[in-house]
């Protein structure tokens, strides 16, 4: 359990303090409920290169001053940018606290950026995108499966964008994306660590309390609906083995389906003993590696599975193993000693998430910041613990359909 | 009345830094036993270190590390898929492996199963089966890692530096193997190598998690009890062969669109008595965000997401690396601008701004490395492997806080050296051999083991 208390100032910036005195340290995050399903086709990738420019200075700490006043004070700092949200954080001695307060509540107002370090960042988040991306051997399938998947919904382009969009990106993009997400009714602050409530509302009224909400962001969106047929595509690329990737669209992280999806990606592919490891890794040992996931998200995501084939075995018959257990699934269920046993993986890895301030801070950011709800981590035990065999056996039968679904295969490219 | 925005909020004095008090025992077979109770999370982790990793590979390169990876996959009266079960049925993981110093047994579970956990990591220690077919299994999986790994510039560029770095010295090659030094591998030879190496003698044993000695004691040596301890073989390593001058060698991937760099030559021991002027030192040039090299080839000039320079933590000497990815075009400013850097940190004095600077960020961020479950069994592990003692954190945090503008200078002249470094790069030859040829004479990386 997390002990923690929240509140909000009168400009709607929501507050979540959670207080612990076992380190001498805070965390102290910063979520924007805005990521790249914000951008507009266009501009992908334009959410996350906006996180760059958060460090690139604001007016009462200009230039690298943020930087250099956080490891001055031994703090850390960074961000990440999903399709959903966009998290800054730092991880701070508690003396130094305020310092904290101090430049995040500059950058959330005072953000001053010149067309150099735009257009330096720019080549920074190019060169991001080709270490993890370009450079990678099947770097591009989940974007590709993603934009299979999705014909309308932002979730079909990657957070990181495309080059060219990034190219057109212009400084006039950074003012108008500024005005319109970063403010502090668009903004939940979670304080985790040696600060008390007392302390965590001084400081927040003192620093952030002058600031004027923003009146509401408008929030629409095109979803689509689900695939009529197969789409399937074949990719020649700079690869050794072939791989196959496949795609379902399914739920979001509050669609009551959410757990138990999840079981069942974990019962086909998390740890040795899981179904798929054990028959086509290491039973039949057609596949050098199979993994199968239920995307979190604030918008129905996907539920993906993939499979390398080792050397010699063939795609193809991979690929229909792969979904069979799937099939099997649906037709026979799951046993009450493998759910538990998921159930006991997945209660591990909460209980992970729960150590340290900097995890408690960035567990709890996610669903403080897309639903108001940072309670939400004490319940997922419970969540997790009330799926049935019967919910999972459903699920298989609601969610996989071979028309409903994208598959990409990766082939060796032939040289010559 | 507006806040004035111009005044920049100042700390107090850090708070001294404690590592927590842990209870030792050893048992009659020469095992250490460490107990650190922590009770705030119904978890329980031990973590089983015996001190022979794969630096006593010699020339059989991924031996000691295939040998630990498959204590985990099956005993003498479980199948591995058993003992995948049994693990994670418990919520737990089991993992076992090497690293250059030592060699790793690890499980994790919820604690209501505490005995259960430690009697799997027990067995699979010391009756591991190594069925012919788990085996081949493994031994197969790395193979075709490898075969993968031919597609990523970044594994090219290490594989390259340790054969350029290291030749004829167990650095030389990968720890998990190369495809010529696995196919040697049989049963037997795993076998020879368990028996020869994996005991308990100067073995550690952390036990960390929610439960305390008097409870955990008894089946401690119940279950280790049997585990025969031998005389410990010396070995040393041989001499590192010098570079006499700086060499460039290029992997080549014909289609890649960035060069993956490293610049790197021989290192210090992790137990070098001048690691925190060593540690204040490479962190100005390359160790966190505010660094030089990032703050010239990422801030500036934009050549990379990120670049970083590293002293490799062993017993032995291994080496000093500075470690980026850049576009093709830009490979040769790349490597200019980090010999500008390295050579910078000879030449003159650290201003006492960046010193004062990175000293409070290193002591600020230290207690944030020993927060969690498994940083601490990490700690205790890596205090018993160097043998360093219960103040060695404390410290080592109090030097770092004092180094001076001199030690760093001294350290930079000492233990860095732009004059007989290697220059490898993993990338597209045709476009980035012209762009390299400035610094030395390009050899095209070959080798029969990969």
């Amino acid at each position: 359990m997390i002990e923690f208390e929240q509140f909000r100032l009168a400009n709607g910036l929501n507050v979540v303090v959670a207080e612990s005195k076992k380190a001498p340290l805070v965390a102290f995050d910063l979520l924007y409920h805005v990521g790249s399903k914000n951008e507009k086709w266009g501009r992908t990738g334009f959410a996350h290169l906006f996180e760059h420019l958060m460090f690139e200075g604001s007016v009462h700490a200009p230039g690298k001053l943020f930087d250099e006043l956080l490891q001055n004070a031994g703090g850390e700092n960074n961000a990440y940018t999903t399709e959903d949200l966009t998290n800054y954080y730092e991880l701070i001695p508690s003396h130094e606290v305020e310092l904290a307060f101090w430049l995040e509540s500059d950058r959330m107002r005072f953000l001053n950026i010149d067309q150099d370090s735009f257009e330096n960042q720019r080549l920074v988040v190019i060169e991001e995108r080709r270490q993890r991306v370009d450079n990678q051997p099947y770097g591009t399938a989940m974007e590709r499966l993603a934009s299979m998947i999705f014909d309308k919904h932002p979730y079909r382009w990657p957070v990181i964008g495309y080059v060219d969009h990034l190219m057109d990106s212009t400084l006039d993009d950074v003012s108008v994306f500024y005005q319109k997400f970063y403010s502090p009714d668009n903004a939940t602050l979670i304080l985790s660590g040696d600060i008390s409530l007392n302390q965590a509302q001084d400081l927040s009224e003192t620093y952030f309390g002058e600031f004027k909400s923003s009146g509401g962001i408008a929030r629409d969106f095109e979803f689509d609906q689900v695939l009529t047929s197969e789409k399937r595509e074949t990719v020649y690329d700079s690869v050794q083995l072939p791989a196959f990737f496949m795609g379902f669209p399914t739920v979001s992280e509050t669609h009551p389906d959410y757990f138990a999806l999840d079981l069942m990606a974990d019962i086909l592919s998390n740890g040795k003993s899981s179904r798929l490891y054990q028959d086509l890794v290491y039973s039949r040992r057609i596949a050098q590696s199979v993994s199968a996931f239920q995307e979190q998200n604030e918008h129905p995501g996907i539920f993906g599975m993939y499979g390398i084939a080792r050397p010699g075995a063939d795609l193809r018959t991979l690929e229909d193993f792969t979904f069979s257990h799937i099939q099997k699934i649906a037709d026979t269920g799951v046993t009450e000693s493998e759910l538990e046993k998921v159930k006991n993986l997945s209660i591990s890895s909460v209980i992970n998430r729960m150590q340290g301030v900097a995890n408690i801070a960035d567990f709890m950011s996610r669903y403080a910041g897309l639903y108001q709800n940072p309670g939400y981590v004490n319940e997922l035990i419970q969540k997790v613990d009330s799926v049935t065999s019967e919910d999972i056996k459903r699920v298989a039968n609601t969610w996989f359909s071979q028309t409903n679904r994208a598959v990409l295969h990766y082939l060796p490219k032939v040289t010559s | 009345m507006a806040l004035d925005r111009t005044i920049i909020p100042t700390g107090r004095e850090p708070d001294p830094f404690v590592f927590p008090h842990w209870q030792e025992f050893t048992l009659i077979n020469g095992l250490t036993v460490v107990i650190l109770p922590d009770n705030r999370f119904p978890q329980i982790s031990y973590r089983l270190m015996i001190p022979s990793g794969a630096t006593r590979d010699g020339m059989q390169s991924g031996l000691t590390s295939l040998t630990s990876e498959l204590l985990s996959r099956g005993t003498k009266t479980k199948s591995s898929s058993e003992i995948a079960e049994l693990t994670e049925s418990i919520g737990g993981r089991l993992s076992t492996g090497s690293q250059w110093d030592a060699s790793f047994g690890f499980i994790s579970s919820l604690s209501k199963y505490k005995e259960k956990s430690l009697s799997l990591l027990a067995e699979s220690v010391l009756h591991p089966a190594f069925h012919e077919s788990d085996v081949q299994f493994l031994i197969d999986q790395r193979l075709n890692n490898l075969l993968m790994s031919r597609d990523s510039t970044s594994f090219l560029a290490s594989f390259a530096m340790g054969c350029t770095l290291f030749p004829d010295h167990p650095f030389e090659l990968p720890i998990n193997g190369t495809p010529k030094s696995l196919k040697t591998f049989t049963r037997s030879t795993i076998l020879q190598h368990y028996k020869r190496w994996i005991q308990p003698c100067a073995s550690i044993l952390i036990v960390l998690g929610d439960v305390d000695a008097e409870q955990i004691m008894p089946q401690v040596e119940t279950s280790f009890a049997e585990w025969k301890p031998m005389p410990w073989e010396p070995y040393s390593l041989p001499v590192l062969p010098l570079i006499k001058k700086n060499l460039v060698v290029i992997a080549d991937k014909p289609d890649a669109v960035q060069s993956s760099i490293r610049i790197a030559h021989h290192g210090v021991s992790k137990k070098h008595p001048d690691m925190p002027a060593i540690i204040v030192m490479n962190t100005i040039l390359g160790g966190y965000f505010g660094s030089r090299l990032n703050l010239n080839l990422r801030e500036d000039k934009g050549f990379t997401y990120g670049v970083r320079s590293v002293f490799s933590e062993r017993i032995f000497p291994g080496y000093f690396a500075v470690a980026t990815d850049v576009r093709n075009e830009v490979t040769g400013d790349a490597v200019k601008e980090i010999f500008h850097e390295i050579r910078g940190m000879q030449k003159e004095l650290v201003d006492q701004k960046t010193l004062i600077n990175v000293r409070n960020f290193l002591v600020g961020r230290f207690p944030s490395d020993f927060e969690t479950t498994d940083q601490l069994s990490q700690a205790l592990m890596e205090l018993k492997l160097y043998g360093f003692d219960e103040n060695y954190f404390s410290r080592l945090r109090n030097q770092i806080s004092r180094v001076t503008a001199e030690q760093v200078l001294d350290a930079a002249r000492k233990y860095l050296d732009p004059d007989h470094a290697v220059i490898v790069v993993g990338g597209k030859a045709s476009e980035i051999e012209p762009q390299l040829r400035q610094f030395g004479d390009v050899t095209l990386f070959e080798s029969d083991q990969i």
